[in-house]
Order: C-alpha cells, then structure tokens, then sequence
C-alpha cells in the first residue's frame, strides 16, 4: 500500500485529547455558508422541474376510479370463479363417493374417509403453526 | 352381505346437508383469512362435527388473538 504523502491534509484527524468546547450552531453556520453558493443553481432546478411537471397531462379523477373499479370487478370475477370450482369439486366429491357406495365399495370408501377425516384437520391444524415457527425462528 | 348399506335418500340428505355446510365454511373461512380450500374440504366430510370443529377453531383463535393486537 502507497504512504500517504507528508503534504496531503489527514482526511480523519483524530480528536484532541482535552475536551474541546465548539460554539453552539457553528456547525449549522458552516453548512449554510458552504450552501449558499448552490442555492441559485437549485432554484433554478426546482423552477425547472415545477415548469415540466406543470405540461403533464394529469389524468381525472375518472380514470383512477376506472382502475379502481376494473381491480374489484377483476377480484369479485376471481372470488366467483373460485367459488364455483369448489362447488365442483364438492359435487365430484359427493356423487364419486355415492358411486363407490353403489358399486359395493363400503369397505374401501369407510377406510379413504377415515383417513381423510384424521389427516386434514391435522393438515388444517398443524402445517399454520408450523410455518408460524419457521418464521419465528 | 347387503353391498349398498347406504340407503339413497340418506345419502342424498347427508350430501345436501354437506354441500351446504361447506360452502358456509369455505365462504367464511375465505372472509376470515383462513384456508379456505381445507376447511371447506373438511366440511364435506362430516355434519355437524366439522362445522363444529371449525367454529370452535377459528372463533377461539380470534379470541386468542385479540389482546395481542
């Protein structure tokens, strides 16, 4: 690594060993005065950008609405067509179960329920408490 | 061995009564956030018992949340 050179001013002096006493807002009194230079430069780029933002076309009220209401009509599609899935599949559900128990199939059928019926409340139950720990931890 | 011991009117009752149970559930379990897909399954399953089950579940949940928020 390079030395730095004798000339070069120390970038991170290290503080004196006494307490040294700084008048109050003479840090404040810096700031200012090293900004004061920019200060046209940044009104004149605030002008600027109010001029530009001033010849957008900003759209109504109405169209916002429109994109509001096109989300919950969008939304409310969704819910109905989940909705309707599921009253399918129930149907299915039903009417297959109804088959079996009609072709002879009590045994098989009382056995697939049994498991189903133990299985899914411990799947409802247990997999939200165990994601719940995941994140915890 | 009688092989349909399931009488068709019961079945059908039980059926509508199900049908209807777990659209209940999977509506509400869908408005509070819950699995809805799961619980409405459950809800094929049996009646009352899982209606039951899923009212004391969520309702208790709710409760047990409450002071926290």
């Amino acid at each position: 690594m390079r030395k730095p050179e004798k000339h070069q001013k120390n970038l991170f002096p290290r503080p004196a060993t006494g307490p040294k006493k700084q008048r109050p807002g003479s840090d404040e009194e810096e700031l200012l005065s090293a900004l004061a230079p920019l200060k046209p430069a940044l009104d004149a780029f605030g002008e600027e950008t109010e001029e530009i933002l001033a010849g957008l076309a900003t759209p109504g009220p109405a169209y916002f609405t429109g994109i509001v209401r096109k989300a919950l009509a969008g939304a409310r599609k969704a819910a109905l067509a989940e909705a309707l899935t599921f009253m399918a599949v129930a149907i299915a559900f039903l009417t297959g179960v109804h088959w079996f128990l009609q072709a002879g199939y009590f045994l098989p059928v009382a056995v697939g329920y049994g498991i189903i019926a133990l299985l899914l409340p411990t799947v409802i139950l247990f997999v939200p408490e165990a994601r719940h720990g995941e994140v915890n931890e | 061995m009688n092989a349909n011991p399931v009488s068709w009117p019961l079945y059908l009752l039980f059926a509508v009564l199900a049908f209807t149970q777990a659209l209940w559930i999977f509506y509400d379990a869908r408005k509070r956030g819950e699995n809805h897909w799961l619980w409405g399954l459950l809800g094929l399953l049996n009646v009352p018992s899982s209606l039951i089950v899923y009212l004391l579940v969520t309702r208790r949940d709710k409760k047990k949340k409450k002071p926290g928020i």
